[in-house]
């Protein structure tokens, strides 16, 4: 077995440190508190081709390994959450399904501007009345003069409504036979498009800085070109690439993991109590024990789900347990490093308050833990 | 618990019979989210905000109407000025008022600690020069304690009392102050005797805060968004001699089984407020068609079972509260043991329901209400306030320590002797 990354992977990885300790770490903590996306440091990544990370160089990506991009995440995300939110869903469910069900046409036109990090990816799936049950989406497109016309509301979408978005990549019923036999098909939809609004951006808890809204579609026509895919096999091309974005969401978790055990453990070497200082304390040192065990833990799993894709093999059960492991102990360590701090910690000044209020959506976003408990558990055969 | 069945059923319908008749039907409005804020400064003794809104006439009824009867701070002991009811009588009372809505009219830190210290540990002149204005209102108290070096390591603090005179001068920083910005007066610990050791040398005076007091309070903002702590710089500020209680250099000893009233009064009631937002999480599954989901509702079983053994715990911590108010020594003591097991046990368990209802909601729950400010509703309050619970008031792990040094008798954590 070979746990060393590849050359490739260590210069992207380095080139990732780089970039977010000298761009990203100095604006962070302004963005969250501004709640504003910035966009201009998502354009400096994009030069440097981090936004086609995972996309072949043929449609103007980088062809980087999944395991590669487990790795620049560790340092994106460790800067600051909210940014490498943005970045996740942009390489993953913003770009993957367009690479993956895309005509050469598609790949073309939105594709690579998407690779060539000119412009912003966003996916919309989730609605008011349906997350985790996708089946239950009520956004329709029907078929009529040579395209589709979409009527429907969609929730809780990041990427969709900044300067540098170009649109959105949706699911919709195109049929509405009962539950069972209903179909779903995937629209492209620029940002343009008659009928095509959106709310303004939501306020969170964490990922402030992400930009995150709901989106109206009233009567939007899309002509048949930017129909994506199968009209009718939607929902499992979706679902295929939500088991990216759950390895996307683990790398994301122990990024946060590795962020929160950094400062608490700093924290704990300078604050002093009792004459000392307080990492000398078992009950401070068993704590950041636990956390550093559990991040190891979470990260050979990450790493381990991202292997299996790379190699070609399944990946799903191992990405579900890398999200459902990796975003509960992210949010458990956050919780513990906040301790570490005490009042400090309270703060909403403090680095760490930030990553502990960024933690919470972990373990909710891109499929609750809920729903990896289910896809781990039918794969195991129940 | 030394009442029996019927009498407490018989203090039931008197407290009940004395609501009904003087209720303020419109202070059931204190309820919605809206007046959160207000809602938590009124539970630090003070309505803060606009005198325009409509709900200050009434809650001035409410007040008055507690005053004119002698229902302010009754849990006090009669010679300090309450009805001398023992914590069984004050849960009940606070059950009623629940069932009610009404909102239960308090003092704050001045009935919770300052009260205690001052009736357990000062004198006659000081009981009745602290205890009215506590009762009446007039003097809202907010507690200076932490320092920068000093949170869990209370001993640690560095603010230095001085005698000059009649009076002593006070000097330093204290941090994480609860509603710093509504009080008229702050109950603090500094150091009088620097030669001392480290417990030993430390006073607890009551100070001034308006006027040219030497005290600059500024605002902190925490994880809520709210700014519910200060920070409180004392550049030589004076307050008389006589505003010392329980004698110059005796602090910690006040300090240690006032802490202990706190961290058990809030036991006897603590379950009440848990059970409401127990309530709330079932109802919002309920909502949301997930009330049946068995891993669900294991916990919110056991958050349920929690509730109930608190329930139980706190009625046997009020037992000794009753004790040890009416002077028994060795209750006092007692209190520092099992207090500490009811903060922790409160603060982990509104943690977990906090936690809890943000997960049943999913993503709805993480978006913030829109409106000025930095606005959160209910539940995200609530996860991101519970935050503090282990960390204010003695740490989880100071109230661990304290339990397996005083309660189960183990020997000191070698690393803070």
């Amino acid at each position: 077995m070979d746990f060393d990354l590849a050359e490739r992977e260590l210069d992207l990885r380095e080139l990732c440190a780089t970039f977010a300790k000298r761009e990203i770490a100095p604006v962070a903590a302004q963005a969250w508190e501004d709640q504003r996306c910035p966009t201009e440091l998502l354009r400096a990544m994009g030069e440097l081709g981090l936004l086609g990370l995972l996309i072949p160089e043929r449609w103007g990506g980088i062809g980087m390994s999944t395991v590669g991009f487990v790795a620049a995440m560790e340092e994106i995300g460790h800067a600051d959450q909210s940014i490498a939110a943005a970045w996740q869903a942009h390489t993953t469910i913003g770009s993957l399904p367009l690479l993956t069900f895309g005509t050469d046409s598609q790949r073309e036109r939105w594709l690579r501007p998407l690779a060539e990090g000119t412009v912003l990816g966003a996916f919309g799936l989730t609605e008011p009345d349906a997350g985790s049950d996708a089946r239950g989406i009520a956004t329709r497109a029907v078929r009529g003069d040579g395209g589709w016309v979409i009527n429907g509301r969609k929730a809780f979408i990041s990427n969709a409504g900044t300067d540098m978005s170009y649109g959105v990549t949706l699911l919709a019923r195109t049929d509405d036979g009962a539950d069972e036999r209903a179909t779903y098909g995937s629209f492209i939809v620029e940002k343009d498009t008659e009928g095509f609004t959106m709310g303004p951006k939501m306020r969170g808890i964490g990922w402030k800085a992400l930009d995150t809204r709901e989106l109206y579609f009233d009567d939007v026509w899309v002509p048949d070109e930017q129909l994506l895919g199968d009209p009718a096999l939607g929902l499992n091309q979706f679902l295929s690439t939500l088991e990216v974005g759950r390895i996307s969401i683990a790398a994301l978790s122990i990024s946060l993991t590795q962020a929160v055990l950094d400062l608490a453990l700093a924290y704990a070497k300078e604050r002093r109590q009792f004459g000392r200082p307080i990492s000398e304390f078992q009950a401070i040192q068993f704590k950041l024990a636990d956390i550093a065990t559990e991040l190891e833990a979470s990260r050979a799993l990450t790493y381990y789900a991202a292997f299996l894709r790379d190699a070609g093999r399944p990946f799903r059960k191992e990405a579900a347990m890398a999200k459902l492991k990796a975003s509960r102990t992210a949010a458990w360590a956050a919780s513990e490093a906040v301790q570490i701090h005490g009042g400090i910690g309270y703060m909403l000044e403090s680095p760490i308050a930030r990553f502990y209020c960024d933690s919470k959506v972990l373990e909710i976003g891109e499929g609750t833990n809920e729903i990896q408990h289910l896809v781990i558990a039918r794969a195991l055969g129940c | 618990m030394s009442l029996q069945t019927h009498t407490i059923e018989d203090f039931r319908r008197d407290v009940r019979g004395w609501i009904d008749s003087n209720e303020v039907a419109e202070l059931r409005e204190l309820e919605h989210p809206r007046h959160r804020s207000l809602r938590l400064h009124l539970r630090f003794g003070a309505w803060i905000g606009d005198d325009d809104n409509p709900l200050h006439d009434a809650w001035k009824l409410w007040v008055e109407r507690h005053q004119r009867d002698g229902y302010i701070c009754p849990w006090w002991p009669t010679m300090a000025g309450g009805r001398g009811w023992d914590p069984i009588q004050q849960m009940v009372w606070t059950e009623e008022l629940a069932a009610a809505g009404m909102p239960r009219v308090s003092r704050g830190l001045g009935e919770h600690l300052v009260g205690p210290a001052v009736f357990l540990h000062g004198n006659d002149e000081q009981r009745s020069r602290f205890l009215p204005p506590i009762i009446d209102g007039s003097d809202i108290y907010i507690q200076g304690f932490s320092e920068p070096d000093a949170g869990s390591d209370l001993a640690n603090l560095r603010t230095t009392g001085v005698v000059d005179g009649d009076d002593l001068i006070i000097t330093g920083q204290k941090v994480w102050t609860t509603v710093g910005l509504i009080g008229n007066r702050m109950f603090l610990l500094c150091r009088t005797n620097p030669q001392a050791p480290r417990h030993r040398g430390i006073s607890f005076v009551l100070i001034d805060l308006v006027g040219d007091a030497n005290i600059d309070v500024r605002p902190t903002r925490q994880m809520t968004g709210e700014s519910e702590f200060t920070e409180e710089f004392l550049t030589e500020a004076r307050a008389p001699l006589a505003n010392v209680i329980g004698g110059l250099d005796n602090g910690w000893r006040v300090t240690m089984s006032t802490l202990g009233l706190e961290r058990g009064g809030d036991a006897t009631t603590a379950h009440l407020a848990l059970a409401a937002q127990l309530g709330n999480v079932i109802e919002m599954a309920r909502a949301l068609g997930r009330s049946a989901e068995p891993v669900l509702r294991q916990e919110i079983i056991r958050s349920h079972i929690d509730i109930e053994l608190m329930r139980f715990g706190g009625a046997r911590v009020g037992g000794i509260i009753a004790a040890a108010i009416n002077g028994d020594v060795a209750m006092q003591q007692e209190i520092e043991r099992v207090a500490s097991a009811s903060k922790l046990t409160g603060a982990e368990v509104e943690q977990r329901i906090a936690d809890l209802a943000i997960r049943v909601r999913g993503m709805e729950g993480l978006v913030r209400p829109d409106g000025d400010g930095y606005r959160t509703d209910q539940m995200q309050y609530e996860l991101l306030w519970s935050r503090a619970l282990t960390i204010q008031g003695g740490s989880a792990e100071i109230q661990r320590n304290i339990l397996a040094e005083r309660a189960l008798g183990l020997p000191k954590d070698p690393a803070a002797v």
